[in-house]
C-alpha cells in the first residue's frame, strides 16, 4: 500500500554544501500492517515521515500511497491527500491551545472536508478515554491526556495511513504503555497502515515488524561520514564557515545516537547493518549549483 | 469548523493585543463617523431648513449670502429693510385694500389725536381760526386729491401770524398730509401676487436674550410647513398662534420657540419685552404676552422668539421716519418753529400710541411707516421662481434669493473643503490604526508559525492559512470599526446639545451622514444615481484596509515552512 522506490532528498547547509538525507532504494509497508522504525537522531526519520506525509517533498524518487504518487502532486493536492488519507501523531502533541479538546479532533476534519463531523470526533474522545474532557483546552490537560487528543486527531478522517513520530517521548512510562495500545488497537480495529518511529525499545519490542533507518536509508552513513570530516577540521584548528558548527553538531548527534544504536537487541529485524554505501547522486563535498534549484532545500 | 471561528479563537488567544488593535480601529471609525454624521447632518438640516415652506427670499440689496443666513438661521444681521409696499405687491387686490383701510383708518385716529392737541393749543393762547373737528375728520376720511396734499412742508403763511396760530396750522397741516400719502393709489393685485401662493414678512432686528426675535404675522404658522418633505406643520406645544389682534392683549402677542421656552423659563401668560439691535441692547418698554410655546421641531425656529408684526412697528424706533417731499426750489425753507411744531406733532404721536396701550386700544402704524426686513416667498410653481427671480433683480428695489442655492453654494465654497480635510485626516488614523493591526498581527506570526504548520500537517493548505490570518484582520478591523460607529454616534449624541444651541439643528443616536451618489463617487458619468451612506462605505473600506494590512502578515503564513516549524 505505502511504497518508497529510490527516494532521495537533500539539504543544503549553510556553507552551500549538500548534505544528503534520504536515499532509500526500496520501502514497503502493506495495508494494516504496523511496524516500528528505529534510528539514531539525526539520521531522517522525521524527514522521511514529513516526505510520506507530503509535507516535504522528495529530490527525486516515488512516495506511493494506495496507487497515489505523492512525489507527483502538487502542494495542494498533497495538503488535500494528506488531509484525507493520513492521520499524523507528534512527538510533541502539537495540540492547537486556542481550541478545546473536541475542536482539536474537529480541526482535521475542516481542512480534510470542509464539515465536521461531531459525532465521529465524540466517539473518537469516548474510545480515547477523554469523553469527560472534551471542552477542556490543553492547557488544562495532562501530557497524557493531550496525547490521547492528538492520537484522536490523528483518527478523525478515517486514515489508511497513521504516521507516528515518537508519540510515547515526552510521556511519563506509566501512560506509555497506554498510548501505545491505544494506537495499535485503534489501527487494528480501522484496517490502518501504522508507521511509528521511536526511540523506545519497550516499545519496539511489542511490533512484529521493526526496521532500523539506517538499513534502509543509505544517506545515513554519508551524514557520519561528514560528521567526521567536520569534528577533524574543527580538531585541526579550522575555524571555517558558519556551518562547520552545524556539521558538528550533526556529528556529534550522529556519533551519540551511533552509540546509543549499539544498544538495539539483536533480536530486531534488520538492525545493525552499518551505514550503507554512498548514493550515487550528491555527496557532502558536491556544491550546491550542481542539484537542480527545485529539488533544493536550505538546512538552518 | 468554519475559518472564522478558528480566525476567532486566534483573536481570543492573543486577548489584550487583539483588543488594543481593535481599539485604535475604533478611535479612527469614531473620528470618521463623528465628522462624516455631523457634518453630514448638519448639510442635510441646512438644506431642509432652507425650505421651510417658502422657496424664495426677498430682502434689500446686499449679500445674497447674508440675507439667507439670516432670515433662515437667524445668523448675521440684516441687510437692510424694504418698504411695506414691497411686501403689498405679493398679495392681492382684497388683501391689499384691507391693508390700505386699516391703514387709513390709523391715520384718522392720529389725525384725530393732532386736531385735539391743536384746539387745546389755541384754547390755550386764546385765539386763531376756528376749526370744525368734524370737517376736519370728513376730510381724513375721503380720499384726497393728489394736489390738495402735494406739499408737506408747512407754509411760510404762518410766519404772518402769532405763533400759537402758526403752531396749529403746522400740526394741522402734517396731519393732512400725512392722510393723503395714504391714499389708495389704485384697487388692484399686487404685481406679484399671480406667481405667490404664500407670503410671509418677517421684520429683525431685536432680541429676546441671546435669542433673535421675528416680527410676523400668523400665517408664518398658519401655512408654512417645514421638514425634509416640507408637509410638517408646526405644533405648539402649549397656547396657541399669536393673533394679529386680539380683544385680550391688542397687537402685543408673542410665540416663543421650543428652546427659547426651555432656556429662559417662559410659559404662556408670561410678558416679556424685547431688546433692541442686539442682545445686550436697551429694551424697549412694551411688553409682549407670550400666547403660545411651540413644541421642537429641530429647525431655528426652536431658538427664536415671534411677536406680532403690528406690535413689532409700534415700539419705540421701529416706526421709519416719513420723508419730507423734496421741496421745490420756490418753497420757503422750515423755520425753526415749523420744525419744533413737526416734532411736537410726531411726539404727541407716539405718546397718543402709549397712551392707547395703557388703556387697552391700538391703532396700528400706518403703511408708509413701515418695513419689512425680508419677505418669505412660496411661488405658485418651481416653474415661475426664476423669471419671478429675474423680475425682482432687475428691479433694484429688493432683491430675490433661493435659500437652496445659497446653502448649497455655501458648502461647497467652505463646508466641503473643511470636510473634505477632516476626512482625510481622520482616514489617516484609520490607516495608522490599520497598520497597527499589521504590526500586531505580523509579530505574533513568530509565536504562531509552529500553530500554522501543525494546520498545515493537518491539511490546510497555503491559502487556507492565509485566509485565516486575513480573516483575522478582517473581523479585527471590521470589529474595531462597528465599536468605532456606535462610540462616534455616541459622540453625535453628546454633542448634539451644543450643536442644537448653536445652530439649531439636534441629531439623534441613528442619523446618519446623507447618502452620496456611488456613481459618481466612483467617476461613472450617468444619468442614474445610487444615493448610499458614506457610513455605509465605510465597512467595504474597512475590509479593503483590513486586506491590505494584513496581507504581509497572511504572506508570511503562506511561506511558512511546514517541515521547520513543526520542529520548532
Amino acid at each position: 500500500m505505502l511504497l518508497l522506490e529510490d527516494v532521495r532528498k537533500t539539504f543544503i547547509e549553510p556553507n552551500g554544501h549538500l548534505l544528503p538525507v534520504l536515499d532509500i532504494p526500496r520501502f514497503a509497508l502493506e495495508r494494516g500492517e504496523q511496524m516500528v522504525l528505529l534510528g539514531r537522531s539525526g539520521c531522517g526519520k522525521t524527514t522521511l515521515l514529513h516526505c510520506i506525509a507530503g509535507i516535504s517533498s522528495v529530490d527525486s524518487g516515488a512516495i506511493s500511497l494506495d496507487g497515489v504518487n505523492l512525489a507527483r502532486l502538487s502542494e495542494p493536492a498533497r495538503d488535500r491527500f494528506r488531509a484525507a488519507r493520513m492521520g499524523y501523531v507528534f512527538q510533541t502533541f502539537n495540540l492547537l491551545p486556542a481550541f478545546n479538546a473536541l475542536e482539536n479532533v474537529l480541526l482535521g476534519m475542516t481542512f480534510a472536508r470542509g464539515k465536521r463531523d461531531v459525532v465521529r470526533a465524540r466517539q473518537l474522545l469516548d474510545r480515547v478515554g477523554l469523553s469527560h474532557r472534551s471542552t477542556h483546552t490543553p492547557r488544562t490537560m495532562s501530557v497524557g491526556e493531550q496525547q490521547r487528543v492528538a492520537v484522536a486527531r490523528a483518527l478523525a478522517n478515517r486514515p489508511i495511513l497513521l504516521l507516528a513520530d515518537e508519540p510515547t517521548a515526552n510521556i511519563d512510562p506509566a501512560n506509555q504503555q497506554r498510548i501505545v495500545d491505544l494506537i495499535r488497537d485503534t489501527c487494528r480495529e480501522e484496517r490502518i497502515s501504522l508507521l511509528m518511529v521511536t526511540h523506545s525499545l519497550e516499545v519496539a519490542n511489542q511490533f512484529d515488524r521493526v526496521e532500523r533507518l539506517e538499513t534502509i536509508n543509505r544517506a545515513v552513513g554519508l551524514a557520519v561520514a561528514a560528521a567526521a570530516k567536520s569534528s577533524t577540521s574543527i580538531a585541526a584548528g579550522d575555524s571555517g564557515a558558519a556551518g562547520d558548527s552545524g556539521a558538528a553538531s550533526h556529528a556529534g548527534a550522529a556519533s551519540h545516537a551511533g552509540a546509543a544504536s549499539g544498544g538495539f537487541p539483536n533480536a530486531l529485524r534488520g538492525g545493525g547493518s552499518g551505514a550503507a554505501p554512498p548514493p550515487a547522486g550528491g555527496s557532502p563535498g558536491i556544491p550546491a549549483d550542481a542539484v537542480p534549484e527545485r529539488r533544493r532545500e536550505e538546512r538552518t | 469548523m468554519s475559518l472564522w471561528l478558528i480566525a476567532w479563537r486566534s483573536i481570543r488567544q492573543r486577548g489584550l493585543a487583539s483588543l488594543l488593535t481593535a481599539a485604535s480601529m475604533a478611535l479612527g471609525v469614531m473620528l470618521v463617523v463623528a465628522v462624516l454624521s455631523i457634518m453630514g447632518v448638519i448639510q442635510q438640516s441646512f438644506r431642509t431648513n432652507a425650505t421651510l415652506g417658502y422657496n424664495m427670499i426677498i430682502g434689500a440689496r446686499g449679500g445674497k449670502l447674508q440675507l439667507t443666513l439670516n432670515t433662515v438661521y437667524y445668523l448675521s444681521t440684516p441687510i437692510e429693510n424694504v418698504p411695506y409696499d414691497y411686501y403689498l405687491e405679493f398679495l392681492p387686490r382684497a388683501k391689499r385694500d384691507a391693508e390700505r383701510a386699516q391703514s387709513l383708518q390709523a391715520a384718522a385716529q392720529e389725525e384725530r389725536a393732532a386736531l385735539l392737541e391743536l384746539q387745546s393749543l389755541v384754547a390755550a393762547v386764546g385765539g386763531g381760526p376756528a376749526l370744525e373737528e368734524g370737517a376736519s375728520l370728513s376730510g381724513a376720511n375721503e380720499p384726497r386729491s393728489a394736489a390738495a396734499g402735494s406739499d408737506a412742508t408747512v407754509p411760510a403763511g404762518a410766519s404772518g401770524k402769532n405763533s400759537a396760530v402758526g403752531l396749529a396750522e403746522a400740526v394741522h397741516r402734517l396731519a393732512l398730509d400725512a392722510a393723503d400719502r395714504r391714499q389708495l393709489d389704485n384697487q388692484r393685485d399686487g404685481r406679484f401676487s399671480q406667481f405667490t401662493k404664500t407670503v410671509v414678512p418677517v421684520g429683525l432686528g431685536d432680541y429676546f436674550g441671546p435669542f433673535r426675535v421675528v416680527a410676523t404675522r400668523p400665517v408664518m404658522f398658519d401655512s408654512l410647513r417645514y421638514g425634509e418633505r416640507g408637509d410638517r406643520q408646526y405644533v405648539f406645544r402649549e397656547g396657541r398662534n399669536f393673533r394679529e389682534h386680539s380683544e385680550e392683549h391688542g397687537l402685543f402677542e408673542a410665540v416663543v420657540g421650543a428652546t427659547v421656552a426651555r432656556e429662559r423659563s417662559v410659559r404662556v401668560g408670561d410678558r416679556i419685552s424685547v431688546a433692541h439691535g442686539d442682545p445686550d441692547g436697551a429694551g424697549h418698554g412694551e411688553k409682549f404676552t407670550v400666547v403660545g410655546v411651540l413644541a421642537p421641531s429641530g429647525t431655528p425656529n426652536d431658538r427664536a422668539v415671534f411677536i406680532n408684526m403690528a406690535g413689532f412697528y409700534l415700539m419705540e424706533n421701529h416706526a421709519k421716519p416719513l420723508e419730507k417731499k423734496a421741496a421745490s426750489p420756490d418753497a420757503p425753507r422750515e423755520s425753526a418753529a415749523e420744525a419744533e411744531a413737526r416734532v411736537l406733532a410726531e411726539r404727541q404721536a407716539r405718546s397718543a400710541v402709549v397712551h392707547d396701550q395703557e388703556h387697552g386700544f391700538f391703532q396700528p402704524l400706518p403703511v408708509e411707516q413701515r418695513e419689512v426686513t425680508a419677505l418669505l416667498v412660496l411661488t405658485t410653481s418651481p416653474t415661475v421662481t426664476p423669471g419671478l427671480t429675474n423680475v425682482i433683480n432687475e428691479g433694484g428695489a429688493a432683491q430675490a434669493v433661493l435659500p437652496v442655492a445659497e446653502i448649497v453654494g455655501l458648502f461647497e465654497l467652505f463646508v466641503r473643503p473643511v470636510q473634505t480635510l477632516l476626512l482625510v485626516l481622520t482616514g489617516m488614523i484609520c490607516v495608522v490604526s490599520g497598520i497597527s493591526i499589521l504590526v500586531s498581527i505580523y509579530n505574533s506570526m513568530s509565536d504562531r508559525r509552529h500553530e500554522i504548520a501543525v494546520m498545515r500537517a493537518l491539511g490546510a493548505s497555503r491559502n487556507t492559512v492565509m485566509g485565516i490570518i486575513l480573516l483575522e484582520s478582517i473581523m479585527l478591523s471590521l470589529g474595531g470599526g462597528g465599536a468605532g460607529w456606535i462610540a462616534g454616534h455616541a459622540l453625535n449624541v453628546a454633542a448634539s446639545g451644543p450643536i442644537e444651541r448653536e445652530t439649531g439643528v439636534s441629531m439623534g443616536f441613528f442619523d446618519v451622514a446623507p447618502p452620496v451618489n456611488l456613481l459618481e463617487l466612483l467617476g461613472v458619468e450617468s444619468r442614474l444615481s445610487i444615493g448610499i451612506s458614506m457610513e455605509l462605505l465605510l465597512i467595504p473600506a474597512l475590509v479593503a484596509l483590513a486586506i491590505a494590512v494584513g496581507f504581509l502578515p497572511a504572506l508570511s503564513a503562506y511561506r511558512t515552512d511546514v517541515s521547520r516549524s513543526l520542529g520548532s
